[in-house]
């Protein structure tokens, strides 16, 4: 294993991004899945109250991951060392390039499946406790997934139970749901048929050793020198074997202007699911096509894939041309003829996949608990609010006790703060939100949302006491806000609403924003190119700055980005005032 | 016996191997020439395809393997293909060295579920229609040629006017077929019209049309007559005009049936309809004038269809309510092309019907990429759909299914012949059944299709492939000139311009002022310097192309087929500095002798047709009225036909020229193209056209002014044209040679004109031979040595 700073600073990202799969993992693990059969509902594990005794959590940090488990370190490392190793195998098909990028650590908790059913228990208890309908009750039965990825704003926190059998007998994989939520997050927008024809793309492909494929054993001593990526399929099982047998079989492949820009909805149910199916085996046809090994355009392919997502305008003719020396129906015809070869051939392409990640853990601190405890349980509020809003007080309570305790407990790393401070300003109070933040910010964490939130805060105190007259911001109050945000746009991932916030702020200015700082703006575009709200704001500031000319074409962007009409509405009236303007501007 | 005795057995083993292995090594260090050529000629994969009237059948010829198999798949369920019928691959034409497909002269659907073909016969065998059930069963040949034989007494011959009714006593005479479609009172019946002849002095054979029950095979007489016209029946299967086969000099004669019902009642249809005198008249003069034509008639026997540019400059369609003989209120047309073809076949029409519907629905363009006007709405909307979903591609509907939920359809680009799709209307889905040819992806990068504003204000058609492969970049040009007096297929595959940009050089056909379908005007600008304004096209097109895709300017060939051959050498003449090199294909050398037609020409035409034809010829150039039949040409520059484009798509007659869409393969020709004006009327026409004196012609023509031709000129010349055309090509390449110019004369056959696959690689093995030496050599001039200081 290679070691350094500048291969941990790499290593940082990828690890970073391998736990978007932990969310299947279980379910590839073992058949734990499912605790009782039937409808279901689906809530997130509350690590709770550890009626059954304190349990002995263990900490690790690696690059990119904070792990907290509750099994074993043997256990716990060989689970991480096989994350790690898929990470590996996702790098190599798809570059760093692509991947979502977090400067945030990614947290991970690990327990045993005796926990998870003691926590079963638990879950059971606190929806009898809740005020659920009868019919909840009676029609369903919880059913805790055995891993779970949720999302903090700038990072993930995934929570997984390991099988209590030897682990070395379970493949490890990343699935579709993995892939699709690693790639969805990724900015600037990954096209939807790249998510979506890579997610299913990637499940394909599967690592080879001494000219077998791995068996599950080989990842305990892995020799991996070959990717093999297997046959592709084609909407059915029927229709893949057809397809498979007869090269001439009759196919509908959708016109590639279709596939870049689908119509997913059908008025009949049916038809838009037969649709959806359609246009995703395109996506992983054209996928396959790309990043075929023995085709030679891969380079281009991913070029063309990073436009597509850094640029505004639709695919066009000239675009692929340019791309693959092919117009859009050419192309269409390419993926055809190309169609008997890709569910028929599996390609192998040369790959290196090494060692373990080198895990080192030890007992968890009370901070270390609380950090990745209490951002796993403010995470898991927002899911069961927007599924089972009436469960959301019991996991506001259970992340409060989690985080404030710690709290009191004079706990103040300052990623707990951070954490913490995220917290209160959601759920609590605001004004001890703004206070544990600025401790987080002046320890200079690194986690964009920590920026952002305390942004907020200091936005919506201005906005209620503007210091200036006309209802303006001082210097001093937009300082106050602009800064922290400024922080936030260097941090990873790219956030839309600092961009928002950051428009919203010289918006309200007293003072005109210089021209710096609407270049922060440009950075913004950059990764939200097509974001309706940034482009407005975009065109209003540049107005407001006397580049008129710069406003109107955002104001063009913006109105090819399908606005509503209201927002439309709002975008002509600003062109009218401007473009007179402009075009005397541009005669001089 | 002895040797073997002498030698020990591994021995002999060993040199039984060394011997095969030398023999192979030989083999494969001379291989045929231009071998790599052979793919690209080969014929087209699926050159037919219908649909079923239901939409939930396809039946489709597919050429592979050295056959031609007719399946049939289900829509719905496409693993259900079956194969209804084979027929292997022969050598179509006396001489003939390689085999060629055989070609389906008829294939359409009866009913959903009885599909109707014919395969062109073998010669001097008879033509086979077989009718065959959608899953394959029930196979049943329900008519052959010799069952519409005429039968004649020694009584009938003196008083030609009988029946076709024969006996064992009785002289059996064999006539053309021709397949007007299916009634649409009885589409279980195939009408098929037996071609009769009145020949003066000689036979007497009349005109008779039959249904054949598809399920059963019986065969129904519909009538017949003693008519030596070509006929126009109307929908319901009577034959209501008749276009007099012109003579050489004197006006073609088109008359009205008044009688629905009745065969010798002919009345002349300009005195009939009051129309003026030359409405509906045509003569060598008014071919490429101004003129009016019938074209069809519609479901309501009364009602006439016929094409007109008089008082305008595109053919638009009119239409006559015979019952009130006055014009009725239909008017389609279109400012930039005409919406009829004057030149083509008078039994073919430009007219597409709905035949379950009984309406007519589109008219077919006469211009170079053969769209279809779309006047029903509802197609109109589907040809919209389709071309959003295939963006800058030619895409044809070529049938649909009675509801119109299903469409049969092709998309295709001047280089390529595409693919076939059946569009499901209810799900919105194009599904791609077949590739109709082989794809060359290797040979051609990528083609394009563009306009070229040309000083004159008008504007032509260029098409450009650019070359796979660069032998050096920037790439050498290939201007091609094509012969745009015939006709081109732009679905059908290019493979001379395939070959051209195998040997690693854009190639550029040039759509220069001549092609007919674009108005009177373009015809017009054409016919006032015909050869410098042809000329002078192509360096537009070559300024155009290099202001847009950079090419190396001090190569460039220029290629010319046929008529594109005589412009070829005017552009060599006129602009001697655009080029580097030309290679002429059956180039037309000398305006006179191409407009002449004399005894030779008969004499070729017997050597080509058989002893029938020469009777006819000579009869014409008795100036006896008698029906000459042209057959279609063995190579573009022999004289042939007057026409311009073709009813390669629409069939007409009855069921109202329904697409059928037995879209033309280059290879083989339709059943329509049998009949066509006569020799002698085309080159009358032609002179009338072109309008200048034989001095004027002479001043012209290349040949008269070898001195201007600076240029290696490769001559490929088919030996099997006229005697007069390979004499002049012959002394074209000697006098150049005389003069000190470089010039090769190759002579192929009629192989090679009909583009079979090793006769083309052979000839195109010599084309990269004179590529080599005089478009990619790198020739250095040293100047005088001198000694280092």
């Amino acid at each position: 294993m290679k070691t350094g700073s500048a291969w941990i600073s790499f290593s940082i990202q990828r690890v970073a991004l391998s736990l978007f799969g932990i969310a299947v993992f279980a379910l590839k693990i073992s058949a734990v899945e499912t605790l009782v059969s039937g409808p279901a509902v689906e809530l997130p594990a509350l690590v709770v109250t550890e009626k059954q005794g304190p349990i002995p959590w263990r900490y690790g940090q690696i690059s990119g991951l904070q792990i907290l488990s509750a099994c074993s370190d043997y256990k716990t490392s060989l689970f991480i060392d096989r994350v790690y190793r898929q990470q590996q195998l996702l790098d190599l098909l798809l570059p760093t390039t692509l991947q979502l990028r977090t400067a945030a650590p990614t947290t991970i908790i690990v327990i045993t499946e005796e926990m998870q059913r003691a926590i079963s228990a638990e879950v059971a208890e606190a929806m009898v406790g809740a005020n659920m309908s009868g019919a909840d009750k009676n029609s369903r039965t919880a059913r805790l997934l055995p891993s779970l990825m949720l999302w903090a704003d700038d990072s993930p926190v995934v929570f997984v139970a390991l099988p209590e059998d030897d682990l070395a007998s379970h493949e490890v994989e990343f699935n579709e749901h993995a892939i699709r939520s690693l790639l969805l997050r990724r900015t600037p927008a990954l096209p939807a048929w790249f998510i979506e024809g890579f997610a299913r793309f990637h499940g394909t492909a599967h690592p080879k050793s001494a000219n077998n494929r791995m068996n599950a054993d080989d990842w305990a001593e892995p020799n991996i020198d070959q990717l093999v990526i297997d046959r592709g399929a084609w909407l059915s099982d029927g229709e893949t074997e057809a397809v498979r047998n007869d090269a001439e079989f009759p196919r509908a492949l959708l016109p590639l202007r279709e596939l870049f820009q689908p119509t997913l909805t059908r008025s009949d149910p049916a038809e838009t699911q037969a649709y959806f199916e359609r246009w995703a085996s395109q996506a992983a046809l054209f996928l396959r096509w790309g990043l075929d090994p023995a085709g030679g355009r891969r380079d281009a392919f991913l070029r063309f894939v990073e436009q597509a997502s850094a640029r505004a305008e639709p695919i066009d003719d000239a675009w692929t041309l340019q791309c693959f020396g092919q117009d859009l129906t050419d192309l269409r015809d390419t993926l055809s003829d190309f169609l008997h070869e890709a569910v028929n051939e599996p390609r192998t392409m040369p790959a290196k996949i090494t060692g373990s990640a080198n895990l080192k853990l030890h007992a968890a601190t009370r901070s270390e608990i609380a950090l990745t405890k209490g951002d796993w349980e403010r995470c898991e509020i927002a899911y069961v609010k927007s599924k089972y809003p009436t469960l959301a007080d019991k996991y506001i309570a259970q992340a409060g006790r989690t985080l404030r305790r710690a709290y009191e407990q004079d706990a103040r790393d300052p990623r707990f703060l951070g954490v913490y401070g995220l917290f209160e300003a959601q759920y609590g109070d605001a004004a001890k939100a703004r206070e544990v933040l600025t401790a987080a910010v002046d320890a200079q964490i690194v986690r964009p949302d920590v920026y952002y939130t305390l942004a907020r805060l200091r936005y919506d105190e201005a906005k209620a006491h503007p210091a200036a007259l006309g209802g303006k911001f001082s210097p001093r109050q937009v300082a106050g806000v602009v800064a922290p945000l400024l922080t936030a746009s260097k941090q990873a991932p790219a956030l839309a609403p600092v961009f928002d916030l950051l428009t919203e702020a010289w918006l309200r200015a007293a003072e005109r924003p210089s021209q710096t700082d609407l270049a922060v703006l440009e950075e913004g575009l950059r990764a939200f190119p097509r974001s309706k709200r940034l482009l407005f704001g975009a065109a209003l500031l540049n107005g407001i700055s006397g580049d008129r000319a710069r406003a109107l074409l955002f104001i063009e962007r913006a109105l090819r980005e399908s606005p509503t009409p209201e927002e439309r509405n709002r975008l002509e009236k600003l062109r009218a005032v401007l473009a007179p303007s402009a075009a005397a501007a541009r005669t001089n | 016996m002895t040797l073997y005795k002498s030698m020990p057995s591994s021995r002999f083993l060993f040199r039984c191997a060394f011997l095969l292995a030398w023999v192979s090594a030989s083999l494969a260090a001379e291989p045929a020439p231009g071998r790599e050529f052979v793919p690209l000629f080969a014929p087209l994969r699926t050159p037919d395809v219908v649909l079923a009237p239901d939409g939930r059948h396809v039946a489709y010829a597919l050429h592979a393997g050295g056959s031609t198999a007719l399946l049939v798949v289900n829509v719905d369920h496409p693993t259900e293909k079956t194969m209804v019928a084979k027929c292997n691959d022969a050598r179509t034409e006396p001489g003939d060295a390689e085999d060629s497909p055989v070609p389906l002269r008829f294939l359409d659907w009866a009913t959903a579920n009885r599909l109707v073909y014919s395969f062109a016969p073998a010669t001097g065998l008879p033509q086979q229609f077989f009718a065959v059930d959608a899953d394959g069963k029930n196979t049943m040949k329900i008519i052959e040629q010799g069952d519409l034989d005429y039968f004649a007494s020694e009584a009938d011959e003196s008083a030609p006017a009988g029946g076709s009714s024969g006996s064992s006593s009785t002289a059996r005479t064999p006539r053309p077929l021709r397949v007007l479609g299916f009634l649409p009172d009885h589409p279980d019946e195939l009408v098929i019209e037996a071609i009769g002849e009145l020949i003066p002095r000689t036979t007497n054979v009349p005109t008779a049309l039959f249904a054949i029950g598809v399920e059963s095979g019986r065969l129904r007489p519909l009538g017949e007559g003693m008519v030596d016209a070509v006929l126009q029946y109307d929908q319901q299967g009577s034959p209501r005009i008749a276009i007099g086969a012109p003579t050489a000099d004197s006006r073609e004669t088109i008359s009205l049936s008044e009688n629905p019902h009745g065969w010798d009642q002919w009345i002349d249809l300009n005195r009939y309809l009051g129309a003026g005198e030359n409405r509906f008249t045509l003569s060598a003069s008014n071919v490429f004038d101004r003129r009016a034509f019938p074209v069809g008639f519609d479901y309501d026997p009364n009602i006439l269809y016929f094409a007109s540019n008089i008082d305008r400059d595109t053919y638009g369609i009119y239409a006559f309510d015979l019952k009130k003989k006055q014009r009725t209120a239909l008017a389609i047309e279109d400012v930039t092309v005409d919406l009829a073809d004057a030149a083509a076949a008078p039994e073919s029409s430009p007219l597409i019907f709905d035949r379950e519907r009984h309406t007519l629905v589109g008219v077919q363009i006469a211009a170079p990429d053969r769209r279809v006007k779309w006047i029903d709405s509802d197609l109109r909307e589907a040809q919209s759909t389709l071309e959003e979903k295939f963006p800058h591609r030619l895409v044809r509907i070529g049938g649909w299914s009675t509801a119109r939920d299903r469409f049969l359809f092709s998309v295709a680009t001047p280089f390529d012949p595409g693919r076939t799709f059946v569009y499901d209307r209810p799900h919105d889905l194009a599904i791609e059944f077949f590739r109709r040819a082989e794809t060359h992806a290797s040979v051609i990068a990528r083609t394009l299709a563009f306009t070229v504003d040309l000083p004159s204000g008008e504007k032509m058609e260029v098409w450009l492939a650019l070359p796979a492969q660069n032998k050096i970049n920037p790439p050498p040009l290939v201007v091609y000139c094509p012969d745009q007096l015939t006709p081109w297929e732009p679905l059908a595959p290019q493979p001379d311009l395939e070959a051209l940009a195998k040997l690693g050089a854009m190639v550029a056909r040039v759509e220069y002022r001549a092609a007919s379908g674009v108005g009177q005007k373009n015809l017009a600008s054409f016919r006032a310097a015909f050869d410098r304004a042809s000329a002078d096209d192509l360096v537009a097109a070559m300024a155009w192309i290099a202001a847009h895709y950079p090419y190396n300017s001090r190569r460039v060939a220029i290629v010319g087929q046929g008529f594109g051959g005589f412009v070829a050498l005017r552009a060599l003449q006129l602009h001697p500095d655009a080029f580097r090199c030309g290679i002429m294909i059956d180039a037309l050398t000398d305006l006179n002798a191409w407009l002449s037609t004399d005894a030779k020409v008969a004499e070729q035409n017997a050597l080509n047709f058989g002893a029938q034809a020469v009777t006819q010829q000579a009869a014409e150039i008795a100036g006896e009225t008698a029906r000459a039949e042209d057959r279609p040409r063995g190579s573009p520059s022999a004289p042939g036909p007057l026409r311009h484009g073709g009813p390669d798509f629409i069939a007409a007659g009855l069921g109202g020229g329904r697409v059928i869409a037995t879209e033309q393969n280059a290879l083989h020709t339709g059943p329509t193209e049998r009949l066509s004006y006569p020799q002698r009327f085309a080159d009358n026409a032609r002179r009338a056209f072109f309008g200048v004196t034989p001095k004027e012609l002479a001043e012209r023509s290349p040949f008269a002014h070898p001195e201007l031709v600076a240029k290696p000129i490769l001559f490929l010349q088919n030996r099997d044209d006229p005697a007069t055309a390979v004499a002049r090509a012959q002394a074209f390449s000697a006098m150049l040679k005389k003069l000190g110019r470089e010039s090769m004369y190759v002579e192929v056959d009629g192989q090679f004109a009909r583009r079979l696959p090793y006769a083309s690689a052979r000839a195109f093995a010599k084309i990269d031979e004179f590529f080599n030496l005089h478009l990619y050599n790198f020739r250095v001039d040293l100047g005088e040595t001198k000694e280092a200081p």
